[in-house]
């Protein structure tokens, strides 16, 4: 279960990564041409753009439901490997600042969609300029904090084989 | 102001609450990392990272939800929100970055 749970954890935040990269290109190409649904972007434009930035809001809380729930529950043990192990700083760095940077991640998942659903990307350049901002945000930080991941999971291998 | 720029208030009030909630992260961190007490206190009610973790998503939430609602939040430029964003998010990470290898 644990095991399952650890898998689980990198594999949606892998996914919101995509789902974000995914809303970034859509903005890139917003669309102004007019239809009869909407007056401004495409209307498949928008949808996409809407499911896309929703996307990203649910991987990322999934993100960090499954790591959270591991992290209190069963992280104690780990922990000790690690600081115990030759790379301690995979904790008392690389891990701290994972548990605690990770809330900024998250809120920019979450503000996403709320600033997708209320404002024309295709006509309005402000909002468009927002939107790339923040899914570059959440795109590079989550990269960053998957390879802290490796390094982390890495350490505990190290302890346990020395 | 161009209002082909402005994002409805929504986008702003929540924007400006994200600044505010990602600045307030790192701040609380500092304080419950170097305040025993303090990180006493949040143990006493659930896991510290639990406790830190709602602080956060309330703050978010409550101040979104009354900044949204203010009449600032019509007339801002989406462009000067994104960097508000990318500065404090850059500063809250160097921050953390920061505090953490030095203790």
């Amino acid at each position: 279960m644990r095991e399952l749970l650890l898998m689980i954890h990198p594999t949606t935040g892998v996914l919101a990564i995509l789902a974000a990269v995914w809303v970034f290109v859509e903005t890139l190409n917003a669309s102004p041409v007019r239809s009869n649904v909407s007056n401004g972007a495409s209307a498949q434009n928008r949808v996409r753009l809407w499911c896309g930035s929703m996307l990203t809001a649910v991987l990322m809380i999934a993100t960090l439901i499954s790591g959270g729930y591991w992290y209190v529950v069963y992280y104690a043990a780990d922990k000790a490997i690690i600081l115990n192990s030759a790379w301690p700083f995979a904790h008392s760095v690389l891990m701290e600042i994972k548990e605690h940077l990770f809330f900024a991640t998250l809120i920019l998942s979450v503000l996403l969609p709320i600033v997708v659903r209320g404002n024309d990307l295709a006509l309005n350049r402000g909002a468009r300029v927002l939107v790339l901002a923040i899914t570059s945000l959440i795109i590079l930080s989550s990269l960053a904090f998957e390879g802290a991941g490796a390094i982390i999971s890495m350490a505990v291998r190290i302890g346990i084989m020395n | 102001m161009n209002p082909n720029a402005q994002v409805n208030q929504y986008a702003a009030g929540y924007s400006v609450a994200g600044v505010i909630a990602i600045i307030l992260n790192t701040l609380l961190t500092w304080a419950k990392e170097s305040y025993p007490p303090l990180l006493a206190t949040m143990k006493s009610l659930a896991h510290h990272w639990v406790v830190h973790g709602v602080i956060i998503a309330l703050v978010f939430l409550i101040l979104g939800h009354i900044l949204s609602k203010q009449s600032f939040a019509r007339r801002m430029n989406g462009g000067t929100l994104a960097v508000y964003l990318c500065v404090a998010t850059v500063l809250a990470g160097v921050g953390l970055v920061g505090f953490f290898l030095m203790v």
